[in-house]
């Protein structure tokens, strides 16, 4: 009966526009009542968060097709639908985003004190952007949330930010739109291409799955789409933008950016690079995978010059993401459902990172590491969960980044052992650069600050007043995830299983086809392979000339032409 | 063959117009001292009217006065194009007061009047029609342009307007009399029948040519646009507002119109025009753009911004197909509100703070938030991001050049508007990220006809992004509509 009713409630909607709900009614409320618009943002993403609990209660393991399907026009004349779902890939990405917005807010509840309207707004209407890019499955939506998220994360660094926020704020929106424009262009072409193969114009990403992409055009258009998502995840010659934006966005800002705004990117490699271009991907393996080792690389050794606490972290996003994309670009089991493990590991550990970081900052008004120092015993509790997180990060077996990260170096080492054995050294990077850091924040003589700092200090007894409930409240369930993940990641995996394995088989199965056909050719004789080879060539060329020969025909129709100068 | 017999039914809208406008001028002239308001009604009214009138006789396809005005649903659609803009323009006008001392009057008639000559111009079936249209909304648009005569600013932007516009009527009239001398007629019918036959292909590509440059001037295209800057920002704000979609549209339309006509012509004499277009659409797109970086005056930034917008509906007529003109007609409604609502939003505060910089707009969020959050809303729609209208805009432009393989103005556009953004960002850094220099400064106050004017087109921005199903609809039928008869 309750099973019924369930499937009945059109769980993804609820998910995704719950938050914009918030968000409305937040914008109604009197600028001044901080606590109500406070608790209607807190209440709103928990809400939201408990809806997820039925999404993972009733997700199918067994199979690997879209669930939880949802379907309705929208732009009919350009064959664009309201069409959203989740699968075993975006599944923990949406309960991810969801369980991450409300810390986030939770985190903001006294560190954000102006315009505590519009933060909260922002906040809401992110966590609705972040949602709809993970569940679309229709190119044009996926498209509009991916864009519409810009603003409010612009808003939220520009606004609420550190000192150069402006600056980082204009550098996040410029980098990102130029590659998703490019995108776009791309989105459109593959529409045009798939229109002229079947004659149906579509979005439906479903049925642009496996759309035939003449050779040199589908070259160009995984570039566009590579070119957007590598400047989210960042990868390595893209990244210049995250250091900035993180460290500069206020402490929810670069929860969530490090969190979800970064997965989106590999998510994106995941849900379109590889199954819409299965034959450049495979070609662009080796390249990516040396752009991936080179940001695992590069990001551990910026990260180990940084005397800023929040630039380190940030510097060891575009590590970890390198792993992911390492994870991903391995195209095995292994490598495919450690990365998205990993996704969700980063989300909680750097999310947790910042969180602390944030809860520092709170106290001494500085990131910098030489203001630290000797916490161990002011903050015993915080102590232990910094430290429990630093482990995490580091992939101390037992914990969450430990299950990710050997199933990354597997899946690369089945690939390519050099890969895999450079990949280890950012792990031992990792190490040094996370250890020595908390050695100079917790360990040594505390340096309690002056200024305005002193009357927290007066009313706590140091600067460095150990945290509060709500503080604690907010640590506790990622220390619980810490070791879920750690200790269980079967749960997470056997989720993922399903439709890795299919994306997986969509990918070598476009790769294998032609591969197979020359084999079978062989076995006939070289003669039977070149004149087969011939044939194939001609009817792809034939193929092409009747595609443009029905293209003259339709711009030679007079009824639907307009009559300008020269067709 | 003495009289010729005129369907005044197909004029109603016009006649509307024209007669509001008269109205107007006598009410000015008979009424008491507080007439403003009445005058204000009295516009709102007319032009509302028109604009129901128009949009009845929608699907209607006539030609009257012997041929020398065309009504089709696509002309019809454009008109609805100006009058929407006249309307919205006028909302937002009431009490803001162009200059302390001048009468609202004559101003409001002769917005009335100009709107009544471009949609003469629109309607034009030869090439007289053309040239009267033109004239009859460019005199009174250049007396709008210097109408605040006591600001030194207005007076120069009347005199560049005025004497760069004479200039361009004159070179447009020196194209229409060579197309005359060729065909031996006046009506775009005959003229692109009988070009394909005169088999003077240099005479009339020079003809067209210089008539293409005449119509671009009007346009704001590249390199004809010199005056566009210096002219938007000395004219009273709603004025540049009304500037920046209707003469540009009204340039635009009768391009696709002619385009239309004379495309067999062309193609008897294998001439292509794309190739030219597609030059002056990546030149409007790219110095629209870059120049606007540099600006610190709003208005100023708003107009290099409108000039960077004609190039992307430059892009929609290269394509050469009706998908194309669908395309213009869906950005322009689109084009219309955000731009009509920046310039709102720059009349509102320049009239609060007496200056269109960028600093007077510091800390705007603060002083009040609805201007701020309008403005907002047109600046990143006019950016081109969803889920805002002006991405759908884009969208379908970008959708017809890809689909007519033209990439390369694709990639220009797609480009130019990340650059655009950069110009965007300004103002609503400016807005949101500064604070004001004088924190006490007072709240600003915005009439009730802006007001409402502002809710209307922000809605209409949000709405047609989130669901554009209507406006495309309806763009597509007109067009199929035009073309198909």
């Amino acid at each position: 009966m309750t099973g019924e009713v369930m499937s009945q409630v059109p769980l993804i909607t609820v998910v995704t526009f719950l938050p914009l709900l918030g968000a409305f009614l937040i914008a109604l409320t009197n600028p001044g009542r901080v606590r109500f618009i406070r608790t209607v943002a807190l209440v709103t993403a928990l809400v939201d968060f408990a809806v997820c609990v039925p999404l993972l209660a009733g997700f199918d393991v067994s199979t690997p097709s879209v669930q939880f399907v949802e379907k309705h026009a929208w732009i009919d004349a350009i064959g664009s639908s309201y069409h959203v779902g989740i699968d075993g890939i975006s599944l923990f990405l949406v309960i991810l985003t969801s369980f991450l917005t409300v810390l986030s807010i939770g985190a903001s509840w006294t560190s954000i004190t102006h315009r505590v309207k519009g933060f909260m707004v922002s906040m809401l209407i992110l966590e609705t952007g972040m949602i709809g890019v993970f569940v679309s499955l229709d190119l044009l939506l996926f498209y509009i949330f991916w864009e519409a998220m810009l603003i409010p994360m612009y808003l939220i660094i520009g606004v609420w930010g550190g000192p150069q926020r402006i600056y980082a704020a204009v550098k996040f929106i410029l980098y990102t739109l130029a590659g998703s424009l490019l995108m776009l262009v791309a989105i459109l072409a593959l529409f045009f291409i798939h229109h002229g193969n079947t004659g149906e114009y579509t979005f439906d990403l479903l049925k642009l799955y496996g759309t035939a992409i003449p050779g040199g055009v589908e070259l160009w258009l995984f570039l566009a789409f590579f070119l957007s998502f590598a400047i989210k995840v960042p990868m390595f010659p893209f990244h210049t933008w995250l250091p900035d934006a993180h460290v500069e966005a206020p402490t929810a800002g670069s929860v969530l950016l490090a969190g979800i705004l970064l997965k989106m990117g590999t998510y994106g490699f995941l849900r379109f690079c590889l199954p819409l271009f299965p034959r450049v991907s495979l070609q662009a393996v080796p390249a990516i995978a040396i752009l991936a080792i080179i940001g695992i690389i590069y990001g551990a050794l910026v990260a180990l010059a940084q005397r800023d606490v929040k630039k380190l972290v940030a510097y060891s996003s575009v590590s970890h993401l390198g792993f992911v994309m390492l994870g991903l670009f391995a195209l095995n089991t292994q490598g495919v459902e450690g990365g998205i493990l990993q996704m969700v590991n980063h989300g909680i550990s750097t999310g947790a990172l910042f969180l602390i970081v944030g809860m520092l900052y709170d106290r001494r008004h500085s990131r910098m590491m030489e203001d630290f120092g000797g916490l161990w015993k002011r903050m015993p509790v915080f102590a232990g969960f910094f430290l429990i997180v630093t482990l995490s990060s580091i992939a101390l077996p037992g914990l969450n980044g430990f299950a990710g990260e050997f199933l990354i170096l597997v899946g690369a080492f089945m690939k390519n052992a050099v890969f895999a054995a450079a990949a280890a050294v950012g792990i031992i990077l990792s190490a040094v650069y996370m250890l020595w850091m908390f050695q100079k924040v917790m360990f040594g003589e505390p340096r309690d600050g002056d200024g305005e700092e002193q009357s927290a200090a007066q009313k706590h007894g140091s600067v460095f007043f150990d945290i509060g409930a709500r503080e604690r409240w907010i640590l506790v369930p990622i220390v619980v995830l810490i070791f879920w993940i750690g200790v269980w990641p079967g749960f997470f995996l056997s989720r993922m299983h399903a439709s890795v394995d299919a994306l997986l088989e969509t990918v070598r199965n476009a790769n294998a086809a032609p591969v197979e056909s020359v084999e079978e050719a062989a076995s006939r004789g070289l003669p039977t392979l070149t004149r087969q080879l011939m044939h194939g060539g001609e009817e792809d060329s034939e193929g092409a000339s009747q595609g443009a020969s029905q293209e003259v025909a339709s711009a030679m129709e007079p009824d639907t032409q307009a009559d300008e100068g020269g067709e | 063959m003495s009289f010729v017999s005129v369907d005044f039914g197909l004029l109603v809208p016009e006649l509307v117009v024209l007669s509001a406008a008269f109205l107007v001028l006598v009410v000015d002239l008979l009424g008491s001292r507080q007439r403003g308001a009445s005058l204000w009604w009295l516009t709102l009214c007319g032009l509302g009217l028109a604009l129901l009138l128009a949009a009845r006789g929608w699907n209607l396809s006539a030609s009257t006065l012997s041929g020398t005005f065309v009504l089709d649903p696509f002309v019809s659609t454009v008109k609805l194009v100006f009058l929407l803009s006249a309307f919205l323009v006028t909302l937002t006008t009431l009490d803001c007061r162009l200059i302390s001392r001048l009468s609202l009057g004559e101003y409001y008639s002769l917005l009335l009047f100009a709107t009544f000559g471009f949609m003469v111009l629109a309607s034009a079936g030869d090439l007289i029609m053309i040239f009267i249209g033109l004239e009859m909304a460019s005199i009174p648009c250049y007396i709008l342009a210097g109408y605040a005569f006591e600001d030194v600013k207005s007076n120069e932007a009347g005199i560049k307007y005025f004497l760069l516009g004479a200039f361009s009527s004159a070179i447009l009239l020196y194209g229409m009399s060579f197309l005359y001398g060729l065909c031996g007629s006046t009506f775009l019918s005959e003229i692109g029948f009988s070009i394909g036959q005169s088999g003077q292909k240099l005479l009339v590509m020079g003809a067209f040519g210089v008539f293409l440059a005449g119509l671009t001037f009007k346009m704001t295209v590249v390199p004809f646009h010199m005056w566009v800057p210096d002219t938007y920002e000395g004219s009273p704000t709603p004025v540049a507002a009304f500037f920046s979609v209707v003469s540009k549209t009204a340039g635009l339309v009768v391009l696709i119109r002619i385009l239309a006509y004379f495309k067999q012509g062309f193609l008897a004499l294998e001439v292509d025009w794309t190739q030219v277009l597609s030059i002056l659409s990546v030149l409007t797109m790219v110095v629209g753009t870059v120049i606007g970086v540099v600006q610190t005056n709003v208005k100023r930034l708003l107009a290099y911004s409108s000039i960077a917008h004609v190039g992307y509906l430059l892009i929609g007529l290269c394509a050469g197909t009706s998908a194309g003109i669908d395309s213009i007609v869906i950005y322009l409604f689109v084009y219309l509100f955000m731009s009509i609502g920046a310039f709102a939003v720059v009349t509102a505060v320049s009239r609060a703070e007496g200056g269109e910089e960028l600093a007077n707009f510091r800390g705007l969020n603060r002083r009040s938030p609805l201007l701020a959050a309008s403005m907002a809303v047109f600046l990143i729609s006019l950016t081109g991001i969803p889920p805002l209208a002006g991405f759908i805009g884009k969208f379908f432009i970008f959708a017809v050049a890809i689909e007519e393989k033209l990439y390369t103005l694709a990639i220009v556009g797609v480009l130019t508007s990340v650059v655009s953004l950069f110009y965007y960002c300004k103002i609503l850094k400016a807005m949101y990220f500064a604070e004001a220099e004088d924190p006490g400064a007072a709240p600003v106050a915005v009439s009730p006809g802006m007001r409402v004017g502002l809710v209307l087109m922000s809605f209409f921005t949000l709405a047609l992004g989130l669901y554009p199903v209507p406006l495309v609809e309806m763009a597509r039928s007109a067009v199929r509509l035009w073309l198909g008869s």
